[in-house]
């Protein structure tokens, strides 16, 4: 499997794009907006993509590789997690490396990935959260066309600190409207 | 671990409880409102059910409770902390009761036992519940109980071939030391 957009490849990720992400994982402004620990140990990189690798192939989990195509580097990942063929859903997750922020990469590479979730796998619901405080995240998420559906409060605690996530959701009605732009 | 409120005991689920809950559970209205019972509900699965219950308390991951009635002694529900995440130190809560046992605020009091053990026996700083939205009674316990409104999931649940929306209450501990 192989999406393309404009500027971006978005393919399944393979060992070899360890050394591209391992910077992008321990990079702090990356990742106080994420869930991953910090530091991220190096070995565990390796072993983190073949997780998800195992979980493309039972359909579990669709984690792309964001690859420039004008230089061939990875600079992040775009994700359908938690894939629930019961219930036709699954999670938008994302991150890139900071070098490549403000230039629209997330939002081209998530739009291909909700394209593909929606009319490839055929998911009737896709969610995607962020932190209150993560307002960048916020806007890509609004420009994809998502919904807010609301705030859970105190969701999740880091380093001692609660943060309360705001959840969106687009349903495959959605997407005509996310595409008409 | 037993738990008492005015009218109820709360207390570990147990196989013994077959006989009286799965007459209650195995019924197209209770199953109706909730995620993870079937209907029909095969007999044979009931007891196993219970027995993982009791291994994942043993392992701190969920506490799945019966509830009591005093007056009687006999089993009238089930309520419960399901996907504990002690790393963010928060719980979902479930529950269901039998129908003959509706509409006497069993729910709001079973919930309310539930709320002061997660918040001052467990420790938890969340605690939230979904109910879809059109399961009105339940919506209605949960804001009794003091949980908060915050948001609707549309389609997040196949039930059925149909997609239901789901509504998401949540109470935090300050709210819960805070009560009236």
């Amino acid at each position: 499997m192989q999406l393309k957009t404009d500027r971006l490849i978005l393919r399944p990720l393979e060992e070899k794009d360890a050394a591209d992400l391992f910077p992008v994982m321990n990079d702090p402004d990356v990742t106080a907006n994420l869930l991953l620990p910090h530091p991220y140990p190096a070995e565990k990189v390796s072993a983190w993509i073949r997780s998800c690798h195992a979980a493309y192939e039972v359909c579990e989990r669709y984690d792309l590789a964001v690859v420039r195509k004008d230089t061939g580097q990875v600079i992040g990942v775009c994700s359908l997690c938690k894939v629930s063929w019961e219930h036709l859903s699954a999670e938008l997750v994302y991150w890139i490396g900071k070098p490549h922020w403000g230039q629209g990469f997330i939002t081209e590479a998530a739009r291909k990935v909700l394209e593909y979730g929606f009319l490839e796998l055929g998911l009737e619901r896709v969610c995607v959260g962020c932190f209150a405080c993560n307002t960048a995240s916020r806007r890509v998420i609004e420009k994809l066309g998502f919904i807010y559906e609301g705030t859970a409060r105190g969701e999740y605690k880091k380093l001692g600190v609660r943060y309360d996530t705001l959840h969106f959701g687009m349903l495959r009605e959605d997407i005509t409207n996310a595409s008409g732009d | 671990m037993l738990l008492e409120t005015e009218r109820l005991i709360l207390r570990p689920i147990e196989e013994t409880d077959v006989p009286a809950l799965f007459p209650l559970i195995n019924d197209a209205d209770v199953a109706r409102n909730l995620m993870r019972v079937p209907y029909p509900y095969p007999e044979e699965q009931y007891a196993p059910w219970i027995r993982k219950a009791r291994e994942a308390m043993e392992r701190k991951e969920q506490y799945d409770m019966a509830v009591v009635l005093k007056e009687t002694g006999l089993p009238i529900g089930a309520i419960g902390f399901h996907d504990v995440v002690w790393s963010h130190m928060r719980a979902e809560m479930g529950y269901w009761f039998g129908k003959p046992y509706w509409g006497n605020g069993y729910a709001t009091e079973a919930a309310m036992g539930m709320l002061q053990f997660g918040f001052d026996e467990l420790g938890l700083e969340r605690i939230h519940a979904y109910s879809f939205t059109r399961n009105k009674a339940s919506a209605n316990v949960l804001r009794k109980i003091g949980m908060t409104y915050e948001g609707s999931a549309r389609h997040a649940f196949r039930k059925n071939g149909e997609f239901l929306d789901i509504f998401l209450f949540g109470i935090i501990r300050e709210e819960f030391a805070a009560r009236p």
